[in-house]
């Protein structure tokens, strides 16, 4: 069970918003982080057979991804900006939603319950899709999601906007529904890669720079990370030398972190090399992809 | 499961406030124009008969059309529906003249004559205007004195009016067309006829099934378009598009269930509504010792406005799915318009137009030589609303698969690559 792709391309008019795309993505969680309009909700609309890709090859857990109703009745998709009818509640969506993906009205009655109880909306059966909070409608977005038990899930930017009561929650949910299936989640926060994903992809701008595992990153920036304390005085010049990627300030003196703009640039006394975290290891892999741009862009 | 999903469909339109605007015009319609139900009344050979009658005697129709011309001359102002729509034509001095030529010719009297019948008609007019201030009751408006010339023929005179017709530029009551017959008023065998055909012929119900139809098509012709429309933008306004598109069920029952949901919850309502013309009618033929057909209404709704609310019902579906707005309603308001003015006979007048249109009650004549053109028109309607359906499918599979992303955006995308 995987999916993979190989030469992918997506064009919207004449911007390319994925560019040859080759990859393998196993059972279990799989992350796929990038900045802003790297292409990751693109991504992820072609493997649900949303859109249609501009040439490569796609197979879905052996069914290629032109046969959009096989993909559709194995796949559950949580798109970025998940609603539903305003003015239904969240039994009646969920039971709506599982009509038409052909649930029958037994399996209805079984698993609707089950999987609000999952999400934690088993308190808010009647209340309205319009008055629910967005984390909620995002709860709401999974459980639908996987009504029909998919083999492959789709989320995009599932934990934007969530509190982080919520999203450590979301994230298990996540890992526990990811047991016997693929699970495929976007994200731009690091943090929900480190604690569920093994296997992640980073894109940036229509390309996957990095595949591979959370630790064969980590190893790659390896010996590139130190932090320091140093005065206020002299946090320009850092800033200029290096790539900050944290500072924490206190009344006489900065605790910086930061990582090397090459292996082997020197580093000046008083700073350690510490143990890599993947936020460090992303903006290593994005400095060295884009340079100096990479560290004033959002990522 | 389709069933279910039809089941669905319906309550969602249950749940849409356009709904019950819909259903609240439909009753208000109805009850203004239908009103309470009218027996048909017993024709007396002592009673003055109000009814006109249709004939298509020729001598009749030259005085008809004589008369009338008179006082379009008089008064300067001419009815003409020259592509459908209602137009007031106004002619300027010289073609006022030709007008004038025209009447002389076909009437044989001499300019000073004329002028004698204008200024006779203007007296006459008068004292029936103060008699009518003195005893409170309004007369019935007087003829010209005047008629036809002896040897005039219907061909000569038609030749005569076609260029009239020509110089109000067409569309005029004095089209070929239009002079094929006119109204006069009703004897009373004419009128006992008619009586009798409504209780023995259409059963009575029959005939007032017709005139709810006529009325009632008025109203589906338009209204049903707010609906598909309001529901197929559903998707987009609540964001759900993504989440519906990714679901199992195929395009085709998720574009019927929808269509057929929105069918059901139009036509229940108007049935209903029938009943309340359907059980007086047949009230009143138990009265008469007539069976009625108890049937008639919902026959008709099936054959008549069924069509008229699927087409509307398609029109709305399909241009709603193909660009993402609301143009359906303006296009659909267009084509009311056009085909409501249309109309320049109310009582069965069909042709190919979206609303036949027949508002009498009987007249069971008439609607025998139209019924054969009812047909054929609701079946061509038929078949256009089951190929906008078809094309919805389409349209839905292809938005689905992200290949056509809605008229609007295709073009904005264009847009967009010619700026960069
Ligand atoms: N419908 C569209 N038409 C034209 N360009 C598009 C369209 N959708 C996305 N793009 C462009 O394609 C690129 C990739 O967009 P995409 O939405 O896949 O990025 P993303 O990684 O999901 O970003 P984000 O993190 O903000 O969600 C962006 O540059 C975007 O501007
Ligand atoms: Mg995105």
């Amino acid at each position: 069970m995987e999916i993979w792709l190989e030469n992918v391309n997506k064009f919207y008019g004449s911007k390319q918003a994925l560019k040859e795309i080759n990859l393998t993505i196993p059972q279990g969680m799989f992350g796929l982080l990038g900045r802003n309009g790297a292409g990751k909700t693109t991504l992820m609309k072609v493997l649900a057979a949303l859109l249609p890709a501009d040439g490569g090859e796609i197979d879905i857990c052996g069914v290629p991804v032109g046969n959009a109703g096989k993909v559709r009745e194995m796949t559950g998709y949580l798109p970025q900006d998940f609603s539903m009818y305003g003015n239904m509640t969240v039994y009646e969506a969920m039971d709506y939603l599982g009509v038409l993906s052909g649930l029958s009205k037994k399996e209805r009655k079984e698993r609707i319950p089950v999987l609000l109880e999952r999400v934690n909306l088993q308190n808010n059966q009647r209340t309205k899709v319009k008055a629910m909070s967005g984390g909620m409608r995002r709860r709401l977005g999974i459980a639908q999601a996987i009504l029909h038990d998919p083999k492959v899930l789709i989320v995009d930017e599932p934990t934007a906007g969530l509190d982080p009561e919520e999203r450590v929650r979301f994230r298990n949910l996540l890992s526990e529904i990811a047991g016997e299936r693929i699970v495929i989640l976007s994200t731009h926060i690091v943090g929900d890669i480190e604690a569920t994903c093994e296997n992640i992809a980073i894109m940036d701008r229509g390309e996957i720079v990095y595949n591979g595992t959370v630790s064969e990153l980590l190893s790659l920036a390896e010996g590139n990370i130190y932090t320091a304390d140093i005065s206020r005085m002299e946090l320009p010049q850092v800033k200029k030398q290096y790539v900050v990627t944290g500072m924490l300030t206190q009344s006489d003196h900065v605790t910086v972190r930061f990582l090397l703009k090459n292996p082997l640039q020197e580093v000046f006394a008083g700073a350690k090399a510490c143990e890599v975290n993947v936020e460090d290891a992303y903006m290593y892999l994005m400095y060295r992809e884009r340079g100096d741009e990479a560290c004033f862009s959002p990522c | 499961m389709f069933f279910t999903m039809l089941k669905k469909e319906c309550g969602q339109y249950l749940k849409n406030p356009a709904y019950y605007i819909f259903l609240l015009c439909m009753a208000v319609f109805y009850i203004s124009q239908m009103g309470t139900f009218e027996a048909p009344l017993k024709p007396q050979p002592n009673m003055e008969y109000t009814g006109t009658a249709r004939s298509s005697d020729e001598k009749s129709i030259m005085e008809n059309a004589l008369q009338e011309m008179l006082q379009d001359y008089e008064n300067n102002s001419y009815t003409t529906y020259p592509v459908g729509f209602y137009k007031q034509v106004i002619l300027d001095d010289e073609e006022q003249e030709q007008v004038k030529d025209c009447i002389l010719r076909i009437s044989g009297v001499t300019e000073q004559e004329l002028d004698e019948i204008y200024k006779k008609m203007k007296a006459e007019l008068e004292e029936i205007s103060q008699n009518a201030q003195a005893q409170g009751v309004a007369a019935p408006m007087p003829d010209y004195d005047i008629s036809v010339r002896e040897d005039i023929s219907f061909e000569e005179f038609k030749e005569e009016l076609k260029k009239i017709d020509k110089l109000l530029g067409g569309g005029s009551n004095y089209s070929e067309k239009n002079l094929q017959f006119c109204y006069v008023p009703a004897t009373y065998e004419q009128a006992k006829q008619e009586y009798d055909s409504i209780l023995n012929e259409d059963r009575v119900t029959n005939a007032y099934a017709r005139l709810f139809c006529d009325y009632m098509g008025i109203l589906l012709a338009i209204l049903p378009v707010f609906l598909a429309v309001t529901r197929a933008l559903q998707d987009r306004k609540a964001k759900a598009e993504q989440v519906i598109y990714m679901q199992k069920a195929s395009s085709t029952s998720i574009i019927l269930s929808r269509f057929l949901a929105a069918v059901f919850v139009t036509i229940i309502p108007v049935i209903l509504l029938s009943c309340s013309t359907l059980l007086p009618a047949v009230y009143f033929a138990k009265g008469m010792g007539v069976k009625s057909d108890l049937l008639a209404f919902v026959k008709h709704i099936g054959f008549w406005l069924l069509p008229t609310v699927l087409v509307c019902l398609s029109v709305g579906f399909f241009l709603t799915e193909l660009t993402d707005s609301a143009v359906a309603i303006l296009v659909q308001g267009v084509w009311w318009f056009t085909s409501l003015n249309a109309a320049g006979n109310l009582v069965g007048h069909v042709g190919w137009n979206l609303m036949p249109r027949f508002n009498a009650v009987g007249s069971n004549w008439i609607y025998q030589q139209i019924r054969g053109q009812l047909m054929r028109n609701r079946w061509l309607y038929t078949g256009v609303a089951l190929l906008l359906v078809f094309l919805t499918v389409i349209v839905f599979q292809q938005k689905r698969k992200g290949v056509f992303t809605g008229v609007g955006t295709m073009l904005g995308n264009r847009k967009g690559k010619q700026e960069a």
